[in-house]
């Protein structure tokens, strides 16, 4: 009877020690994000614990809201930094100025560009995260999501053309540099936008827009207000054709992280 | 004679640009659709009343505006270097297009949002009204160094409020810093003209009271003007038509500094009224020019039309200044 | 001793000079009259007041007690219409925009008459006024003021003032800032113009010189006081133009 509980609790404690990410021995990294983006991004990885400050507004998860902040998006506090003594200060690609790195550089801190402009990268990146700073054993999250990932556009055949709309005055729409625009791409969407324009985020200019119509025009809002406005704009410019207009939600896709890759399928099924 | 060929000489050459800018320019309707017939096809005539007549009509429109405004208060505080914003009036404007969009969540092109940069202009002028009659301000130095810092609180309470904003990409704001054309219907820019034409024509018709201040406040009164209400008057009128068009466009730049210096050590005109009329009509080709420039350098990319006016209008600057 | 005729253009009562808000310039009241017809000078050191005095006469407030008037009317009692047909000036600094002709300058002389819609005069080729070439300006028409030297551009703004056709003219020290040559050419076209046009002169002026060869009455201040009033004779022959000098 002793003998099966030992073992039990034997095995419990395995088990226990065994799924977790760290070993028992290893220390846990300080970690400092710079963006509400890689804050989420390391909460989806499974090492939310490991973060001891982050960017302003990191509202995602819900857990992330708690941590104590280091500044704003584009204005990063080095001070407020240094403070946390971090192991790692990970740096967004897209959003964080090169001042800081420099910055960081000499104050002796180690940081760490990531790079989300693609769905590859997310990847790519999350597995340098996992391998390299964290250690982890295995990366059975990163395959779990390359499966749904596989699953989920093997359904959808039909090709499409599409624009993402940032702004409507002036008109900002998302390049094909940008991780959403990717992401759209791999259902089978191709992003009207040349290939060949290396902004992220350019303002084109009304006519073309006008004369491309896409067959999907997304927008990134959550307030009805700007969604009715656009369709009452794409009503005038393209009276005869149907272009199908999608709000996306800023809160689900506004960040590059694993949260698009969940929703972006059930949107578009609504919308094909 | 020689003042008709160089008027006629004048009217071609803004016709020709005129033509140039509805036919041409823009890849969209670039040079594809120069034919006749491919005008009836509808996606381009749609296109040409729904998207280029309203825009030229408002891009003339602003241009010739700020243009004037710049001329205007060059005469009035004569000083070569004022422009339209040199009194903080398009930069209360702006302030409060931006504070409607971030605290009340009113996009800036609505009435609503237009009605607060009205409110927020219409504190500025009261401001400047007051200090100008009532606080021996009447040093026209102070009143331009009083403009400066509403200029600067109000753009540092842009900035902050811009960088206080939660960005999750590249924002628009831009458009605050340069300006930008909005897309318009056709019955809005004939309202915008209808708002801008009486106060634009009234300007010109009162031309000679900015004659009379011109060889300074002193010689002015004994012409029979008295220069306070001449320039009371004036701050009324420009500050409205300012209002009207950054409520639209946001701040555009050089536009009303250049342009009249370009009219003055060209055409030396005989008058403030010639002054301002010459001025209108450059001012409305150069931002049409502008306007299509940006659309034309990296299609479909659009550039910020303030970027373009001041890459174009910085450079001629210089150049004026070399040759006086 | 010529005898001056008793009827006053410019006469004073009881005056305080000073700006509103500002500490008084006068120290007491004084009055003064100058005769029609005549050449004044209006002398004195730097701060004593003439300015000031030229200033009200222009119809701006610089009395704080007292009254101005001009040819028996209270100054403050002119529309700006009837001022602009009184008084023309030429004042100390004139701002000028750079890029404006000479004879656009000119033309303006007539704004106050034109009022908004009247035709303003155009001075070319066809149509010079002999004042114009009398004063040697007719070269300068087609220049702009930022072309000219300054002594030409005072003999311009004196061309200006003269062509209002108004029944005075005041000049507030018109020769500080030009050279002999230049103070000549401007005395010598004042000297012409008013041979042409019989109108009153004020001038405030440093050169004494002048004041001698001009003027035939001259008013003097000193820290806003009247020191003198009367004819240049008596004023040299009384010594006071030492007296001016020696003045506090």
């Amino acid at each position: 009877m002793f003998l099966l509980s030992f073992t039990k609790l034997l095995v419990l404690c395995s088990i226990i020690i065994g799924a977790s990410p760290l070993e028992a021995s290893q220390k846990v990294p300080k970690i400092i994000t710079t963006s509400p983006t890689l804050t989420e991004l390391i909460f989806q990885l499974g090492y939310g614990k490991t973060l001891v400050a982050t960017s302003e507004f990191s509202d995602y998860p819900k857990e992330a809201k708690s941590l104590p902040t280091i500044g704003s998006l584009f204005y990063p506090s080095l001070e407020k930094i240094v403070r946390f003594s971090p192991d790692y200060v990970l740096v967004d690609s897209e959003s964080t100025p090169h001042t800081l790195v420099t910055q960081l550089n000499k104050v002796k801190l180690a940081s760490i560009s990531i790079h989300l402009r693609s769905v590859e990268e997310l990847f790519t990146s999350s597995k340098t995260l996992l391998q390299e700073i964290f250690h982890a054993q295995h990366l059975t999250i990163l395959e779990e999501k390359t499966k749904q990932l596989q699953s989920n556009t093997k359904i959808f055949s039909k090709n499409f053309r599409f624009l993402i709309v940032a702004w409507i005055s002036p008109l900002t729409l998302f390049g094909n540099s940008t991780f959403l625009s990717d992401l759209i791409s791999k259902y089978g969407g191709q992003n009207l936008l040349n290939s060949n324009l290396q902004a992220a985020y350019p303002q084109v200019s009304l006519e073309w827009f006008v004369k491309n119509p896409p067959d999907i025009l997304f927008l990134l809002t959550n307030q009805k207000e700007n969604l009715d406005e656009l369709q009452r704009l794409a009503q005038k410019w393209w009276p005869n054709q149907k272009v199908n207009l999608v709000a996306l939600s800023p809160d689900y896709f506004a960040r590059p992280t694993f949260t698009p890759l969940e929703h972006i399928s059930a949107i578009l099924k609504d919308a094909l | 004679m020689k003042r008709l060929f160089g008027g006629g000489l004048l009217l071609t050459v803004l016709f020709i640009c005129l033509g140039l800018l509805l036919f041409g320019g823009a890849q969209a309707i670039s040079f594809d659709t120069f034919t006749a017939e491919s005008m009836t096809n509808s996606a381009d005539h749609r296109i040409f009343w729904l998207l280029k007549i309203p825009r030229l009509l408002l891009v003339l429109t602003v241009g010739g505006a700020l243009a004037m405004v710049g001329g205007t208060y060059q005469i009035l505080f004569n000083n070569s270097l004022a422009d339209p914003y040199i009194l903080g009036v398009s930069s209360s404007v702006t302030l409060g297009l931006v504070v409607a969009e971030i605290f009340l969540g009113w996009p800036s092109n609505s009435i609503k949002a237009m009605g607060i940069g009205l409110g927020f202009a219409l504190i500025v002028i009261l401001l400047l009204l007051f200090c100008f009659y009532f606080h021996k301000l009447q040093n026209m130095e102070r009143v331009v160094l009083f403009g400066v810092g509403i200029n600067f609180l109000f753009s540092s309470a842009l900035f902050i409020l811009i960088s206080l904003q939660n960005h999750t990409l590249g924002s628009g704001s831009m458009r605050w810093l340069f300006g930008n054309i909005p897309w318009i219907e056709l019955k809005e820019s004939f309202a915008l003209i209808a708002i801008t034409a009486p106060i634009g024509i009234i300007i010109v018709i009162f031309g000679r009271y900015l004659d009379g201040l011109s060889l300074g406040d002193t010689v002015a009164r004994t012409l029979g003007f008295n220069p306070n209400h001449v320039r009371g008057f004036y701050l009324v009128l420009t500050s409205l038509l300012l209002t009207s068009v950054t409520c639209l466009t946001g701040s555009i730049g050089f536009i009303g500094l250049v342009v009249p210096h370009c009219v003055r050590l060209v055409f030396a005109p005989r008058s403030s009224r010639v002054l301002l009329l010459i001025s209108f009509v450059f001012g409305a080709l150069f931002l049409a020019v502008s306007d299509t420039i940006s659309r034309s350098i990296l299609p479909p990319l659009e550039f910020p039309i303030g970027m373009v006016t001041t890459l174009l209008g910085g450079p001629l600057f210089l150049y004026l200044l070399w040759k006086r | 001793m010529e005898t001056i005729k008793p009827k006053f253009f410019f006469e004073g009562n009881e005056l305080i000079l000073g700006y509103p808000g500002v500490r008084p310039l006068s120290r007491q009241a004084f009055s003064f009259q100058i005769p029609h017809f005549a050449i004044t000078a209006l002398v004195g050191l730097n701060g004593s007041g003439k300015s000031t005095l030229i200033h009200g006469l222009i119809g701006e407030r610089v009395v704080l007690q007292g009254q101005l008037k001009c040819f028996d009317k209270p100054i403050n009692s002119f529309s700006s219409r009837e001022l602009s047909e009184l008084v023309a000036i030429v004042p100390q600094e004139t701002v000028f925009p750079g890029n404006l002709k000479v004879r656009h300058v000119l033309s303006f002389s007539q704004l106050g008459r034109a009022g908004l819609f009247g035709k303003l005069p155009v001075f070319d080729a066809a149509s010079i006024p002999y004042i114009v070439s009398a004063m040697e300006l007719t070269p300068l028409l087609q220049k702009r003021l930022g072309e000219i030297s300054s002594g030409e551009r005072q003999r311009v703004f004196l061309a200006r003032a003269i062509l209002q056709h108004s029944k005075i003219i005041v000049l507030d020290e018109p020769t500080n800032h030009l050279d002999l040559k230049a103070s000549r050419a401007f005395w010598n076209a004042l000297t012409k113009a008013r041979a042409l046009n019989s109108m009153d002169i004020l001038i405030s002026t440093h050169d004494l010189n002048f004041v001698k060869e001009q003027c035939d009455w001259v008013l003097a201040l000193s820290e806003g006081q009247l020191l003198f009033n009367g004819t240049k004779e008596s004023f040299f022959e009384e010594k006071w133009d030492e007296k001016l000098v020696d003045s506090p």
